[in-house]
């Protein structure tokens, strides 16, 4: 009885503990989103914190009024879907043989990379080698260079390298090449760690804005994080003009942030049930 | 009927990417031929063959404004592309540069050579580094070749702005307000207590004392006077110009004031009596009390606004301005809410001395990669003909604007679609001038009113105000490499200090005031001031 109880008042701390976290997480979240629904009065009187006041939704008005705005996130939508698409065959085709022990030269390639994880050659470098290569003002600008993660793919790799390997021989002898190795027993069983790859890297295509600033010039192929960069910072570097420029309002620029934050995490919860079942896979195994 | 709307998306989405991807190298081919034609025809040109094609590129900032055009095709470049690229035989290509991060952006054009031909940055440092790098093309010569308009539009005045070393490396715009900073009071607030508008430091704190005991405008926490330290700005506004003695020599005022007066020039004698006036008003609970921690000024915002504050110093054209919109939301919030510019900060002579900006707008400069040098200064001198700014800052009389007394009166057709300026005036086109430019003070400064509707009276009223007794820091024709290293770190240690100062006890001010200002010059003030007292000298051949 009274270990039931004791176990009841565990579990209920431990759920109000989770909760505050929880709430103190979506406070800036709830605050940009009940900025974007206020009036701009009720904001610079900082009268706004969790729930918008004066309710109005002229901002988002404005926002998808704009079509160069909802161009720039289609775009960055179809971008970072080919992005992923591509970074996780790369990485995958990179991954996979270096698990193999009778792979020549193995360690060579693998420290190859590595280096790359310590050094880089610069800013300056990169553009140069970004601008000799002519693929300044295109969009391969923004997929080429940040193709392949040494970091994910050593995630990958370790992955791989934990399926067991008596798998892999009966396909093997089944006779399966490698390619059907890979495509149809380690990739199955590695959803949860493709799952994984592929949010990480959608994030990263997503957020990044530094490449698109130094290689993109035609607002055509901007990123919708560039644009949101443009729009939020835009008053912090005024001085020089010292002049009556109309900045966007508060309640623009929240609006803004939802419009540039939404789709990214709408691909959470569809990526969730990998993870749930990766945990279960795991439980089979034992 | 889902899954149909899902596939069509989906190949119109394929479509959109296959089509931007073929767009951007169709554009980086064609891109690639102007290039190799630009270097094929550079020795024609030079040799003074106008008739070959050749493409200027001009930097445009992208302030990323909802609805904006194309930056490189809309009304304002055909007009320009119609006009000077008819004429000149040219094809004028504008790049973007985002507003925000265009000093990154600049160093690494510069850098790749890549720099458009008219670059641009309102950044003085960032165009020291490039002078001092070599990275600059020197102008003297084509200037004297292909730019009499400009050279008499801009005159000396402005001109000297762009030479380092006695070259001339950079043209820079012309600034036609001048005007920095206003101090506001309630003057609804000053008429209930029947009192008169403050005009010395003394009256100033009386009032303040007074708004304090009597909170006329009977709120909850009343801030006789607000102010927020802000680090990037860290300073006490116009204070110190009350305090800083009338006779300074022309050196000192050189190298011991060599910044704006509302930043910290601990060393310009009367600022350590500044500080102490405010530390004065901070411990009789004068001042707001969160002025350090709001280092944005949002809060100093909200508190205008929600009329807790009686006084306080911003921009010159501050509250009237739409982007926070202090005044329209304290009238809101408070109805019989007034504010007006005052001038209480009167020096030991009777004076109002009020720093406000150099004459000089932006920097533009042509890095020295440029193989168009003479078709740049040739776009330039175009562009000061009168006629082409007053259409680059107003558009087409009659249908953008109408002339009224002189001054014209904007229809509201620039405020969208493809002929949308993202600045009052197009200051990211017509780079000349910083601000209206009628060719005349008096017609720019009534033009300038026409800009604020609602408060035409007020705001022209309010430039007078901030006008009186103005004075231009002192111009140093040579760079101080030691203030461009320690600038950022002083900048930061300075609003420490500051605030240290601010809340310290009355009586241990003047102490802790020579052991911190000991601290700044040890990190790096003594090193900027000395380089200063060499510049001047060196400046004046003394």
């Amino acid at each position: 009885m009274s270990q039931t109880f004791r176990n009841r008042i565990v579990d209920y701390t431990a759920a109000a503990v989770v909760l505050i976290a929880v709430f103190i997480c979506l406070v800036p979240f709830l605050y940009i989103l009940s900025q974007s629904l206020s009036s701009s009065k009720a904001i610079i009187s900082q009268a706004v914190t969790i729930y918008p006041i004066d309710f109005n939704i002229d901002a988002y008005k404005v926002v998808f009024g704009d079509a160069a705005m909802l161009y720039s996130l289609f775009y960055t939508v179809i971008l970072t879907a080919v992005f992923v698409l591509l970074a996780l065959t790369v990485t995958i085709l990179a991954a996979y043989p270096l698990t193999k022990k009778r792979l020549k030269g193995r360690s060579v390639l693998l420290l190859m990379m590595l280096f790359t994880m310590y050094f880089s050659g610069g800013l300056i470098p990169d553009y140069l080698n970004v601008k000799n290569l002519s693929l300044l003002d295109t969009p391969l600008a923004l997929i080429l260079p940040g193709l392949m993660s040494v970091y994910y793919m050593i995630i990958l790799k370790s992955f791989f390298q934990n399926l067991p390997d008596s798998l892999m021989e009966a396909a093997h002898l089944d006779g399966c090449n490698e390619l059907q190795i890979l495509l149809k027993i380690v990739l199955p069983l590695s959803k949860p760690a493709l799952a994984t790859v592929s949010l990480l890297y959608a994030v990263y295509r997503w957020n990044y804005f530094q490449d698109a600033l130094f290689y993109i010039t035609d607002q055509k192929l901007y990123t919708i994080q560039l644009k949101l960069y443009n729009v939020i910072n835009i008053s912090q570097q005024m001085s020089g003009e010292n002049l009556l420029v109309n900045l966007p309002s508060e309640s623009l620029k929240a609006a803004s942030i939802m419009f540039g934050t939404i789709p990214i995490l709408l691909v959470y919860p569809w990526l969730q049930k990998y993870f749930v079942s990766g945990i279960m896979i795991g439980a089979v195994k034992g | 009927m889902k899954v149909k709307t899902g596939r069509s998306i989906s190949i119109s989405l394929a479509a959109l990417l296959i089509a931007s991807t073929l767009s951007a190298c169709t554009s980086n081919s064609s891109s690639g031929t102007s290039g190799t034609n630009t270097t094929n025809t550079t020795p024609n040109a030079t040799a003074g063959a106008p008739k070959e094609h050749r493409t200027l590129t001009v930097e445009v900032f992208d302030r990323g404004k909802p609805g904006q055009p194309d930056l490189n095709d809309n009304y304002w470049t055909k007009y320009i592309n119609d006009n000077f690229g008819k004429q000149f035989n040219a094809t004028v290509k504008f790049v973007s540069v985002p507003r925000a991060q265009e000093v990154d952006k600049l160093n690494v054009l510069m850098a790749a050579g890549q720099a458009p031909d008219i670059t641009y940055t309102y950044n003085q440092g960032v165009v020291y580094n490039y002078v001092q790098q070599g990275g600059l093309a020197e102008l003297d010569s084509a200037l004297k070749q292909y730019g009499p308009t400009l050279t008499k539009y801009l005159g000396d005045d402005v001109l000297k702005y762009g030479k380092f070393n006695g070259k001339q490396y950079s043209v820079p715009g012309k600034r036609t307000v001048l005007a920095s900073s206003n101090t506001f009071i309630r003057k609804d607030w000053l008429d209930k207590l029947g009192l008169p508008v403050p005009t010395t430091p003394d009256q100033f704190y009386d009032t303040m004392v007074a708004f304090k005991e009597k909170n006329p405008g009977n709120v909850s926490g009343v801030i006789p006077y607000g102010f927020s330290l802000q680090p990037l700005n860290p300073g006490l506004s116009f204070i110190p110009e009350a305090f800083k003695p009338s006779n300074l020599t022309e050196e000192q005022f050189a190298t011991l004031q060599a910044q704006s007066i509302w930043l910290t020039n601990w060393r310009m004698p009367g600022f350590d009596k500044a500080v102490s006036y405010v530390n004065k008003m901070f411990n009789a609970g004068l001042i707001s009390p969160n002025f350090a921690t709001d280092k944005d000024g949002k809060l100093l915002d909200a508190d205008i606004s929600n009329g807790k504050v009686g006084a306080f110093q911003t921009n010159w054209d501050g509250p009237y301005r739409t982007a926070p919109g202090n005044y329209a939301n304290l009238v809101k919030n408070v109805p019989g809410a007034q504010l007006v510019p005052i001038d209480p900060w009167q020096n030991d002579a009777g004076k109002h001395p009020k720093n406000g900006y150099s004459p000089n707008g932006m920097y533009i400069i042509i890095p020295k990669t440029s193989k168009n040098v003479d078709l740049a200064i040739q776009y330039l001198n175009w562009m000061s003909d009168p006629k082409v700014t007053l259409f680059l800052q107003n558009g087409q009389e009659g249908v953008d604007y109408n002339m009224v007394n002189g001054v014209p009166k904007q229809t509201g057709t620039t405020n969208t679609g493809d002929k949308m300026m993202t600045v009052a005036n197009n200051l990211d086109y017509d780079i000349l001038s910083n601000g209206i430019e009628l060719g005349d003070q008096k017609k720019n400064d009534s033009a300038i009113s026409a800009g604020y509707p609602g408060y035409e009276k007020d705001v022209e009223n309010a430039l007078k105000v901030s006008m009186v007794d103005y004075y231009a820091t002192y111009f140093y024709s040579i760079p101080n490499a030691a203030d461009a290293k320690n600038n950022a770190a002083l900048k930061n240690l300075s609003a420490q200090m500051l605030a240290k100062l601010i809340v310290a006890k009355p009586a241990e001010v003047d102490g802790l005031y020579k052991s911190l200002v000991q601290q700044y010059m040890d990190q790096g003030g003594k090193a900027v001031e000395d380089e200063f007292i060499k510049n001047y000298k060196a400046q004046n051949n003394k």
